[in-house]
């Protein structure tokens, strides 16, 4: 029996977003979304009565700085269920210690795919659950010329593997593949622009993250290219990005995520209202912040229905926990511990929001080791 | 080296020279104390050189890191005859894993590195890398020696048609011819079948030839 440390008082849990990261907007967002989460969750009683307590330390930027702090909630915290971290490398870093300290880690942002760890839940989308979609939007004119531009890290070679094949397949072509560096110089940039300049892409797929994002629309903003339509599309930018630049430089951007901030539903507009009346009307919400919100409902639901506070006991009910979250319902699949999400596409409009254009009717189901994704299978949950 | 024919032994192991080609930091410095530790002669590379030392046995590389490019790099490297190569992997997604395949990696290793199943791997790629080699090798000989007896049949073809001799004969000529000239069966069959091929070429060149 793997205990999860709860004592009649408080139900210890760790947050592990970074301030200093490459990525601390989004990371903040998801923070908060967690801290509002957990104060529902309380508000109704918390786990039967027990209710959860947050504990969070200072993370550097550096993903070995995640395994430090995920040590030290486990360690001198006393806590066994954290949610967090963000880009595939911090994830990476903190596995090891949850599976040597039998802890439980919810992860909730998109990733690449290609992993399973029994103390992992994931719930950002698959490749499946974002790529496909995005880039049957690409195909609609024959013949799209599409040229990648990504931060050079797993999470862009292998997300432009699957794009390319997409690509090909609906009969489209990849003109051109740069890499730069996190932070690189505004000249890398400029070099890139000139190539896309003289290649004349019908669509930009970039996989750059955080703040190079700004400075790559900033760039692309001053090219003949974009007068004359080209756009960019991206899975990892969001409203945090959208937050730091004005409709000048994002107007007609797409992405591919299972929340837009602009949804109208109950629990959507719900979820908004919450995080401006708590962090105030400032905080960008992202797709993240609403996986890292639903997850630790998730997580309560499983953990108010178990037996015991055990590991076992926990994952056996998450197996069948589901949650109304802002997106729509989503319930985690219990062989690869991902989740059914609803795909959309936004497109950012004037006043430098996402306009939802597409969606899905049902939920997709994950599929985190898929390695040739193609447009006709994409299952979705008509029950 | 062990012989052929010899039972791979743990002993080799002793003096190996591995290149460990990660970047400096932690993780590097826990694994180059290993591999001293069990005997070996370690040296960290970072970054990936251009062109690879010719004193080294066996090679660990990372594979997911920024540089890419330099492991493409070493791919273009590696021939038949380059040392085992271990790769260092965090990820298994496809585009990671296209690249260990193109390492043609005789073992794989979990990032982080953890000392245990560091001996086992380095074993078993040494291992599969001398197989490997000792296939090479004796698909060689086997190349050169059947390339070797055709030539015979192809000279002793030639002595019975253009020189009217009995097959039967064939091999004690060839054979007298090559203790004569102090040279191999072989050469002498090469040089009847290139004399042959020159005089077929002035035969041929005048209009209207013998035939």
């Amino acid at each position: 029996m793997l205990r999860l440390n709860t004592h009649r008082e408080g139900w210890p849990v760790g947050l592990l977003f970074s301030g200093q990261s490459q990525t601390a907007a989004v990371e903040h967002a998801q923070a908060c979304a967690t801290l509002l989460a957990i104060d529902e969750v309380n508000a109704a009683g918390g786990i039967n009565g027990v209710p959860l307590v947050p504990r969070q330390v200072d993370i550097g930027p550096q993903p070995d700085d995640y395994r430090l702090a995920a040590e030290k909630l486990c360690d001198e915290q006393d806590v066994r269920v954290l949610f967090g971290t963000h880009m595939s490398n911090s994830r990476k870093a903190v596995l090891p210690l949850m599976e040597s300290r039998q802890a439980l880690l919810f992860y909730p942002t998109l990733y690449e795919g290609f992993e399973f760890s029994q103390n992992c839940i994931y719930t950002g989308a698959a490749p499946n659950q974002n790529s496909v979609q995005l880039a049957r939007h690409m195909l609609r004119e024959p013949g799209s010329r599409v040229f990648f531009i990504g931060n050079n890290y797993v999470f862009a070679h292998e997300s432009n593997r699957i794009m390319r094949d997409l690509i090909e397949q609906g009969e489209g072509s990849v003109v051109g593949e740069d890499y730069l560096p996190f932070h690189a110089p505004d000249a890398d940039l400029a070099d890139v622009m000139a190539r896309v300049d003289h290649l004349r892409p019908d669509f930009i797929y970039s996989t750059v993250v955080g703040s190079d994002t700004i400075r790559l629309h900033e760039a692309f903003a001053r090219t003949r290219a974009r007068t004359e339509g080209a756009l960019i599309t991206s899975l990892a930018t969001n409203e945090a990005d959208l937050s730091q630049m004005s409709a000048d430089l994002s107007e007609g951007f797409l992405a591919a995520a299972p929340w837009f901030a602009t949804l109208k539903n109950p629990e959507s507009l719900a979820f908004l209202q919450g995080m401006r009346a708590r962090f105030g009307p400032q905080v960008p919400v992202t797709s993240g912040a609403e996986a890292a919100y639903f997850q630790v409902h998730l997580f309560a639901v499983a953990a108010r229905e178990a037996a015991e506070a055990t590991l076992e006991a926990v994952l056996d009910r998450l197996g069948t926990a589901c949650f109304d979250a802002p997106e729509g319902r989503v319930k985690l699949d219990a062989v690869t511990h991902h989740t059914w999400l609803w795909p959309r596409i936004g497109r950012v409009n004037s006043d430098n929001g996402f306009e939802v254009i597409e969606e899905e009717k049902n939920p997709v189901k994950p599929e985190p080791y898929m390695v040739q994704h193609s447009f006709g299978d994409v299952m979705t949950d008509n029950a | 080296m062990p012989k052929a024919s010899g039972k791979p032994k743990i002993s080799d192991l002793k003096g190996t020279r591995v290149l460990v080609l990660l970047p400096p930091g932690r993780e590097a410095e826990g694994l180059m104390t290993h591999l001293i530790r069990i005997g070996c002669l370690p040296r960290l590379y970072w970054p990936i050189p251009q062109t690879l030392p010719d004193d080294i046995d066996v090679i660990i590389v990372t594979v997911d890191s920024d540089a890419r490019a330099d492991v493409r790099g070493l791919i273009g490297q590696l021939t038949d005859l380059s040392p085992p190569v271990i790769v260092l992997v965090g990820y298994e997604d496809p585009s990671t894993l296209q690249l260990v395949l193109e390492l043609r990696a005789a073992a794989v290793i979990e990032r982080p590195v953890k000392p245990f199943g560091l001996l086992t791997n380095l074993m078993i790629s040494r291992d599969v890398w001398q197989r490997r080699r000792r296939n090479i090798e004796r698909i060689v000989e086997a190349e050169n020696r059947h390339l070797a007896l055709s030539t015979v049949e192809v000279a002793k073809i030639i002595l019975c048609h253009v020189h009217r001799m009995e097959m039967s004969q064939t091999h004690r000529y060839l054979q007298k011819a090559a203790m004569d000239s102090r040279t191999s069966i072989e050469k002498v069959a090469e040089r009847i079948i290139a004399e042959n091929a020159s005089q077929a070429q002035t035969a041929k060149s005048p209009p209207g030839g013998r035939d």
